[in-house]
């Protein structure tokens, strides 16, 4: 008597059929012609729809691609290991690109672009390949500034150590390096800056001025457009996109930063090797460094690219001298010393 | 043969037998009820009819037809839900069409079967109305017209008059009855109202524990119930423990504590331990004026409700309280004290005593 | 009514073999119990195994972690209890009280279910920060708002709600008659309260409690604004992902999240389940209410409007603010957000389709599993009704993250794929649509499909005519919390989105974290109205038919 079922069973048939289509139907499927080229990319996507349409028009080769973030695309290429599908991974730190390299699941190449560029932003074993750089910075409130600290004599911090001044108390905010990749960039060119023992008083004393760690890099910048907090530390080209937007904010950089390398490799396996060589070449002209720094407040490795609108000239910029290497193998103690050492105790 | 014939019906739920090998026969036009306590049995082997589950074993037919197998919608056997089963998407209207509907009459027909039906039962005007826009009672005059329009000669009714209030279900039954008797069908009564069931049958089968215990008329059932059981089950009755004495050709005489019945009654022997199922109404009571006779059955009143039509007593006699029902009471109030009792002979029953 | 009487075992055996007759009952119920299966339960052991045991030793020998899983639960406790009072004044002064402004109260507790996250604690920072519309322009005080103390507030704002459904539907079907019996009995209004309504509310209350404190375990939004220093487990997963790609530490503060949100389910399944006394099909309010002391229903009253105002101002701030020029600082008005989030009217469609598919399959799945346990005796009715409702007991976030894991390589790839946004949502959502529909079909009487069989309509025909149209009902109310649900969710997603199927309230997500309030707001307030004429739309529909959405 139960015809009824029918029903139940056709409708459920429908729903494995339509979760089925609706895979299928996303699947981006590798292109194996020689006029195209498969990326994996962690940029935004207005950024990378440009490279698409540049690229197209440079080369002639069509990009297919794949946005996400850093550690979601390098964890696509890991997965992908045994029959990769793509032929370029870009964007996102190169701290991210090092174990891929180690695990040998990118192709070496040295590009011919690349020699005129300052020894950090080439891999020295040539697997990956900087091509842009991303800084850290202090975020500052204007008409806060002005109205509060200024009448007590502050100036606007010119190095990391200014930020000491007692009268920054719980108006400085700044991002949790046991969260935030930002925030350990920070502590990592602090401890670079100024060793070890130096450093870790720097933070403690530091500390005392911190309303409180944020969770996110970005997360301090709008609490500082607002007015909540004075100053704030984080990556320069996110605290611009907020100064366009008309907030009564200021950014500074800060006598020996620390900087992020934004890297490209090109994947091993990759069906379309030589356009990828062309990518990573073409990546490196002056022309595209400079499109990229216009859409995205990035600092291009090349020296003849302009510094982005309205920031200080790289080589006006102090750099520290960031170890990355170094940086990585310490990672695990340095974010262990401080969740235990100050965050904490507070 | 039979209209409806159960020939040896059994239906097992699990290891729950609720039909055990159950055979009856209904003739054409009879008005049958089936009546039982909850958990009898009486719904399942109606089912059974209507097809809504099939027996493990048995036959069942209808119209001289076997039916089994047949799928309930292909059965014919209109049935009246105990709680109407109206569809609550649709009037009153399309509730009661959607039988002639499912077979594509044309619309005239339709309108004009359901306009009778809507007459039969007072529900003119009602056609647009959901049915939680109904009385209980409209609700289940519809659930009736949709079963009767299907102009089918058997009517299945599952305890209909249950959810409606005391006063209405009596009317209600005379109303069925005469219905049922202008159309000349075979209906099937479920229901556990020992009332309801002498009132409108034909023919009464008591149910227990998945079984028939008794098939007869009212009259058989009442008076002369083949089981302890029946006797309790239907109507109110006292049982006395007796001992026969005597047994002649037509007529038993029964020993009762040293009190003395004579039964027109036979199959019992002397020596035979008994019981005696007694209606309230076929004892009466007289006042004790002095003297008490010879042999009377003398007892004393020790309570008494008053019920306009009639006065039951509890009369305590031979260490036993009987209750007694005088059907005409007297104007000036309740009879007290000592009373004598005596017993309309012909209408005691007697019955083989059970374990 | 002879079933009851029945052994229970080898009955359900004779139900199972019974299926042999209706083979496709039988595949119907094989595909579903295989789909919650591979798409509920191996994604989460997967999740819950891709460590191995002695990677969770971390847990020890990570003090943070050990605090982060102290905070979420102290705030659990804190704020499941504030959640809840606040509730049950709601839910006592809408259902026992004669007080104007009840519609208004019922809206305002509607407003934070169907509204992304992230909201009330934007708007409470503009309001009560340092440069407070509230504290420093109208009082002139300067207060430190980040940290458990403003997380609590805003938890119990965001929260409350959920909680009230729950309390405000048993307390609504506890009949007054009750109360007026014991009146009847000389109970005085105290008594009466603490030994009738009390008591009867009880379960509710608890459920209600519940409901509210997986919330607060699993919020990630509010922590990331306002939290402070606060670490909790939910963000910490976040950051372990996003900020250090770490995903296996991610997975094993997953899991932790998982431990007492098991245990919650555990709780409200097994407990408070079997506690309730009143019945979804319980009798209406009979009786007028009797009115407790003027004192104590105004006071309530009061409280109530208090707390609406709150929610008022904080949502009047960010429907003001995103028609500002730069939120929190610059006031003056400009249509530029929303011009901003109709260049990402992608995203906001790709919410309403997943929502709109992932919803209707939820809704249905939800009603056929309804169906079958309730109507069919199959043998496994209690365990198809446990996988029906396990998916509630995974918080949002762990699900998200389970699929990353199972799905991101073959026989099923699908990380990157709508397809994997839509499954996600829908088996997050099923729970939910599983006891809408449940709710109503319990009110479809257990011999209409009988009558119609009677009637002469054959198997299909009754299904057809009867049984579908009488389910229309309970799938549209599954269908329309499903899409509240979806539309306004972030946790379920947040790890499986890809730039192109980012959906609403990924994009503010990425806007709060880049800083761009004002473009947020704007975001927020077009899925606040997205969500809000879905629900009135489909109360009309219901509501035209008798019944109404529990939300």
């Amino acid at each position: 008597m139960k015809k009824s079922v029918k029903l139940i069973c056709l409708l459920l048939s429908m729903i494995m059929l339509a979760g089925v289509l609706v895979a299928c139907g996303n699947n981006t499927a590798g292109g194996t012609k020689s006029t195209k080229l498969v990326v994996y990319a962690a940029l935004n996507e207005d950024e990378m729809n440009a490279f698409v349409s540049k690229f197209k028009e440079d080369t002639g080769i069509e990009i297919e691609y794949v946005l996400g973030g850093a550690g979601d695309m390098s964890t696509r290429v890991q997965a992908e290991k045994d029959s990769p599908n793509a032929d370029v991974l870009v964007g996102g730190s190169v701290d991210v690109y090092e174990p891929l390299a180690k695990d040998g699941l990118f192709e070496k190449y040295d590009s011919p672009n690349n020699d005129a560029l300052d020894a950090r932003f080439n891999d020295p074993n040539g697997f990956w390949q900087g091509w842009y750089m991303g800084v850290l910075g202090l975020v500052i409130n204007r008409d806060r500034f002005e109205a509060e600290l200024k009448p007590l004599g502050l100036e606007y911090p010119k190095t990391w150590d200014d930020l000491l001044d007692e009268r920054y108390k719980n108006v400085f905010v700044t991002s949790n390096p046991v969260t935030a990749g930002g925030g350990y960039i920070f502590t990592a060119c602090q401890l670079f800056r100024l060793g070890d023992d130096a450093a870790w008083d720097y933070f403690a004393a530091l500390d005392k001025n911190v309303h409180h760690y944020y969770k996110g890099a970005g997360d301090c910048i709008s609490p500082v457009a607002t007015g909540e907090f004075i100053v704030g530390m984080s990556w320069v080209h996110d605290i611009y996109k907020q100064v366009k937007a008309g907030y009564p904010i200021d950014v500074v950089i800060p006598e020996q930063t620390a900087y992020e390398i934004g890297g490209v490799a090109i994947v091993k396996g990759g069906k379309n090797k030589e356009n990828a060589e062309i990518f990573v070449d073409w990546l490196l002209t002056q022309e595209i460094g400079q499109m990229n720094t216009t859409n995205s407040n990035r600092y291009s490795v090349l020296e003849s690219v302009a510094s982005p609108e309205g920031l200080p000239k790289l080589e006006e910029v102090n750099l520290v001298d960031y170890d990355r290497a170094r940086a990585g193998e310490m990672k695990p103690d340095v974010v262990a010393k401080f969740d235990a050492d100050i965050v904490s105790k507070r | 043969m039979p209209y409806i014939d159960f020939q040896h019906v059994t239906k097992m739920f699990g290891s729950f037998k609720a039909l055990d090998d159950v055979t009856l026969g209904i003739d054409e036009g009879c008005f049958m009820t089936l009546l039982g306590p909850s958990g009898c049995g009486k719904t399942t082997l109606m089912r059974q009819l209507a097809g809504f589950s099939e027996p493990d074993k048995g036959d069942i037919y209808l119209n001289g037809k076997r039916v089994n197998g047949l799928p309930p919608y292909k059965r014919g056997t209109p049935l009246v839900f105990q709680e109407y089963a109206l569809f609550p998407h649709m009037t009153v209207y399309e509730n009661i069409s959607y039988g002639l509907r499912l077979q594509k009459l044309d619309k005239a027909e339709v309108d004009e079967r359901v306009n009778k039906m809507l007459d039969t039962f007072n529900l003119q005007g009602m056609e647009k109305r959901f049915p939680r826009e109904l009385s209980g009672g409209q609700q289940q005059r519809v659930a009736f017209g949709r079963a009767l329009i299907m102009g089918q000669e058997v009517l299945l009714l599952d305890e209909p008059l249950s959810n409606l209030d005391a006063k209405l279900r009596v009317e209600v039954r005379s109303e069925l009855r005469q219905i049922q008797k202008r159309l000349g069908i075979t209906v099937i009564y479920v229901t556990h109202d020992q009332d309801e069931a002498l009132s409108m049958s034909d023919k009464i089968a008591v149910m227990r524990a998945g079984r028939i215990e008794q098939v007869g008329t009212p009259w058989e059932v009442y008076f002369r119930p083949r089981t302890h059981f029946i006797a309790d089950f239907v109507g109110t009755v006292n049982f006395l423990d007796v001992d026969v004495v005597a047994a002649e050709q037509n007529s038993l005489t029964l020993n009762w504590g040293g009190l003395r019945f004579n039964i027109p009654q036979t199959g019992f022997n002397v020596g035979d331990k008994a019981e005696l199922a007694v209606r309230p109404e076929c004892i009466s009571l007289a006042p004790l004026n002095g003297q008490i006779p010879e042999g009377a059955h003398v007892g004393e009143i020790t309570f008494y409700s008053f019920l306009g039509r009639y006065i039951r007593y509890w009369v305590s006699i031979n260490g036993q309280t009987l209750i007694v029902d005088d059907a005409n009471p007297s104007l000036s109030g309740a009879i007290e004290g000592k009373v004598q009792l005596s017993f309309d002979q012909d209408k005691l029953h007697l019955l083989k005593k059970e374990n | 009514m002879e079933l009851i009487l029945l052994s229970k075992s080898s009955e359900r055996i004779n139900e199972m073999k019974r299926l042999k007759n209706e083979p496709l009952l039988l595949i119907a119920i094989i595909l579903i119990v295989a789909f919650t299966i591979y798409f509920v339960i191996s994604p989460v052991f997967q999740l819950v195994t891709i460590a191995s045991p002695s990677d969770y030793s971390i847990l020890v020998e990570t003090p943070r972690w050990v605090r982060a899983l102290g905070n979420s639960l102290l705030m659990m406790v804190l704020s499941t209890v504030s959640c809840t009072a606040v509730a049950f004044a709601f839910a006592y002064t809408m259902t026992r009280l004669d007080v104007p402004l009840k519609k208004f109260f019922r809206f305002i507790t509607m407003l934070p279910i169907v509204s992304p996250p992230f909201i009330v604690a934007l708007s409470y920072i503009l309001l009560f920060g340092v440069q407070g519309i509230i504290t420093k322009q109208l009082l002139g005080l300067q207060v430190d708002i980040y940290g458990r103390l403003g997380l609590w507030i805003v938890q119990t704002i965001t929260f409350f709600p959920y909680a009230f459904s729950v309390i405000y539907g048993v307390m609504g079907k506890v009949s007054t008659n009750l109360e007026y019996a014991a009146y009847n009995m000389g109970a005085s209004r105290w008594r009466v309260f603490k030994d009738v309504l009390w008591p009867l509310c009880r379960p509710g209350v608890a459920g209600g409690a519940l409901m509210a404190a997986i919330q607060v375990l699993t919020d990630f939004a509010n922590p990331m604004m306002i939290g402070g220093d606060l670490a909790l487990l939910p963000t910490e997963a976040y950051m372990q992902v996003v900020g250090w790609y770490d995903m296996k530490t991610a997975a094993i503060l997953a899991t932790l999240l998982l431990v007492p949100s098991l245990a919650i389910f555990f709780i409200q399944r097994f407990w408070v389940g079997r506690r309730s006394y009143v019945t979804v099909t319980g009798k209406e309010i009979s009786l007028k209410p009797y009115e407790p002391h003027k004192l104590v229903k105004w006071g309530m009253f009061a409280f109530c409007c208090f707390i609406s105002l709150f929610v008022v101002t904080v949502y009047g701030t960010l429907l003001y603010g995103s028609f500002t020029k730069a939120i929190g600082y610059d006031w003056s008005l400009t249509f530029s957000n929303y011009s901003y989030v109709w260049g990402k009217w992608q995203q906001i469609w790709n919410s309403i389709k997943f929502s709109t598919i992932s919803a209707l399959f939820a809704a249905l799945l939800g009603m056929i599993l309804a169906y079958i346990v309730q109507k069919k005796s199959v043998g496994i009715n209690g365990f198809l009704d446990f996988l029906a409702v396990l998916p509630s007991a995974i918080p949002g976030m762990f699900l998200g993250l389970s699929y990353v894991i199972a799905f991101n390589s073959p026989p099923l790839k699908l990380t990157n794929t709508s397809a994997i946004m839509v499954l996600a949502l829908l088996f997050w959502n099923l729970p939910t649509c599983y006891s809408a529909s449940n709710a109503g079909i319990q009110q479809i009487g257990n011999s209409v499909e009988d009558a119609a069989l009677n009637l002469g309509a054959n198997s299909f025909r009754s299904f057809k005519d009867v049984i579908l149209p009488l389910l229309k009902i309970p799938f549209l109310s599954g269908f329309v919390l499903s899409f509240l649900r979806s539309v306004t969710c972030l946790s379920v997603i947040i790890f499986i989105y890809s730039p192109s199927t980012a959906t609403g309230t990924t994009s503010i997500l990425g806007l709060v974290s880049y800083g761009q309030w004002g473009a947020a707001a704007a975001c927020t307030v077009v899925l606040i109205a997205i969500a809000f004429t879905v629900l009135y739309v489909a109360e009309y529909f219901l509501n035209k038919r008798g019944a109404s959405l529990n939300i």
